[in-house]
């Protein structure tokens, strides 16, 4: 304070007065804390991203690696197999023994009887034949012995005749039963 | 004063919640997929690895039971394998004193529904009776399956043999 002849004068300098009110700052606390939390928290979320990264990552090698490793060829054949083992079940239970049917054919000949012609047809499941007799008692015993099969569903004949070496030509339709007629 | 404070602080948080906004709500919604992903690729690894050990299993299987496979393969091959089908034949007939004369190859009709091919073999020749139902007989239980669809037989008067036409169907895989 300055004193001039016995006058004292007021101070030159003037001193802020701050009052200071309780509160006023914790607006600006909370704001910090703010930061402060989204600075932690976006941390700790970038350092668990970068490790997730990491993972992802390391199992997409693995299964890079896997697939690198993968015996191609020999899964293709089981591939194969795996197919050729239900196509060969279906087809070996379907499979057909024409050599039965004749050999069931031979057995139900009556002895004078000679084919000339035989076709058989399992588009059409039939068997047809030509055959020469003696006589027409001959021809009715064979067809007899024919229909005693029980794989043979039906005897057609469609033409007796007498022909020139005094035999009787004949000509008959077996329809067959394949699974009866055809299989062991 | 005081209000100026106060202004600033609002401002901070309102800074503060942005950035929450913007950062770690960002960083969070890619861990969710991280995790998927990773959850994804587990599932994934330990199918392929499971996968992968049973088709060890079933190689070694295969290696160790080759011989066996070798023939059931064979049945239905994967090919036409039309030269073993010809070889094969030739030996049949020579084996049951056939004189065959003619095999015609030829494609069966396409089965879109089917995951296998047809050949159609048709085989003409002469010979005995006892020896075309000899020829049969082999064709039928022949290695690779033959199916004979359909069989022709006429006697020759002149030389007292028959003359033979055997069609069959072989298959392979398609």
């Amino acid at each position: 304070m300055a004193d001039k002849g016995g006058i004292q004068l007021l101070p030159e300098t003037r001193k802020r007065i701050d009052v200071s009110m309780p509160g006023e700052n914790r607006l600006l606390h909370i704001g910090y804390g703010v930061i402060v939390a989204v600075a932690l928290l976006f941390g700790a979320a970038k350092g668990m991203t970068h490790s997730l990264r990491g993972q992802v990552e390391t199992q997409n090698a693995s299964l890079a690696k896997l697939n690198q490793e993968r015996d191609k060829v020999a899964e293709e054949q089981l591939i194969s197999l795996g197919k050729q083992s239900v196509l060969i079940n279906s087809f070996l239970s379907g499979h057909i023994f024409w050599s039965i049917a004749l050999t069931k054919i031979e057995k139900a000949l009556q002895q004078q009887v000679q084919f000339s012609t035989l076709n058989a047809s399992l588009d059409k499941h039939e068997i047809t034949f030509t055959a020469q007799a003696p006589s027409y008692t001959i021809i009715a015993r064979q067809i007899a012995s024919l229909v005693a099969d029980d794989g043979i569903k039906d005897v057609q004949i469609s033409n007796a005749k007498a022909v020139n070496n005094g035999r009787y030509e004949f000509v008959v339709k077996l329809i067959i039963d394949d699974a009866k007629y055809l299989k062991p | 004063m005081n209000n100026n404070r106060q202004f600033i602080g609002a401002g901070i948080i309102a800074i503060g919640l942005f950035m929450f906004w913007i950062l770690p709500f960002n960083e969070y919604s890619k861990l969710a997929s991280l995790r998927t992903a990773i959850e994804q690729n587990d599932n994934l690894l330990e199918e392929r690895m499971a996968i992968q050990s049973q088709i060890e299993d079933y190689k070694t299987k295969y290696d160790q039971q080759a011989n066996e496979i070798r023939t059931f393969v064979a049945i239905v091959p994967t090919k036409r394998e039309t030269a073993e089908i010809i070889s094969a034949v030739e030996v049949i007939a020579s084996q049951n004193g056939i004189q065959l004369n003619e095999v015609v190859f030829s494609e069966g009709t396409a089965q879109t529904d089917k995951n296998y091919n047809t050949m159609r073999i048709v085989m003409t020749g002469r010979g005995s009776y006892g020896s075309i139902r000899g020829i049969l007989n082999a064709i039928e239980r022949n290695i690779r399956l033959i199916d004979v669809q359909g069989l022709r037989l006429t006697s020759d008067a002149q030389t007292g043999q028959l003359n033979f036409e055997i069609q069959a169907d072989v298959y392979f895989l398609k």
